[in-house]
């Protein structure tokens, strides 16, 4: 299970697409919205994806997660839109025989996810709402 | 030849359109066309530097020669998760 969606994760779904009678170790990730960054106060998240391209990133990183460790089953999704504090933007569930293997797949998945798949967030904060680019944020360009 | 650039986030802001259509010469470079469009939307000069690009769907250096290309797809550094 791979996708982007709109609307809310379900991490009880994640959890049932790598149901799996040969894993004893079952990891799930859950990214949610924080209500700071950089010292400052977050109200909420706007996430927005170059959809076809995030979702071959994505199976990219699910192809190489499973090369480097015995996964046997793996679920990443990501959310778009306008997210408030609180709220799940990305859930990513892995499925191996053993927990170690597990933690560390899973750790790569969402590592990776951050550095190569083209996905951006934009800070709503009290000040204004600034785009997100890697790890430092720009004001938004008055575009009127 | 005719080609569509994409834009994404700070940079759609930055040109104030998801999309848009240039002529270049066939030997022509990401680089070079992010150069271009700087020149008609200056707001974008800043983000020059960090830009990545992609064709269909992967990610390409900005020394790529586009001949045949028919999208480009310019995109901030990344920020999901």
């Amino acid at each position: 299970m791979i996708a982007i969606v709109q609307s809310s994760i379900d991490a009880a779904q994640l959890l049932a697409a790598v149901e799996d009678d040969s894993s004893g170790g079952v990891v799930l990730f859950l990214g949610t919205v924080r209500d700071h960054s950089q010292g400052q106060k977050v109200v909420a998240l706007e996430y927005e994806a170059y959809e076809p391209m995030a979702l071959r990133q994505m199976e990219n990183i699910k192809e190489e997660v499973c090369k480097k460790w015995p996964v046997r089953r793996l679920a990443m999704v990501h959310r778009i839109g306008y997210m408030k504090v609180g709220e799940i933007s990305v859930a990513i569930a892995v499925a191996c025989a053993h927990r170690a293997e597990a933690f560390e797949a899973c750790r790569f998945a969402i590592d990776s996810l951050k550095h190569s798949v083209p996905i951006w967030k934009k800070e709503y904060r009290p000040d204004g709402s600034f785009w997100v680019e890697g790890c430092q944020a720009h004001p938004v360009t008055d575009t009127n | 030849m005719k080609i569509s650039v994409l834009l994404f986030a700070g940079l759609r802001d930055a040109v104030g359109a998801p999309r848009v259509e240039m002529e270049l010469p066939e030997s022509a470079t990401p680089r070079r066309l992010a150069d271009n469009l700087a020149e008609r939307y200056p707001k974008l000069r800043p983000h020059l530097h960090a830009m990545a690009f992609a064709i269909d769907g992967e990610f390409v250096s900005g020394d790529t020669v586009l001949q045949n290309a028919k999208e480009l797809a310019l995109l901030p550094p990344v920020s999901g998760g």
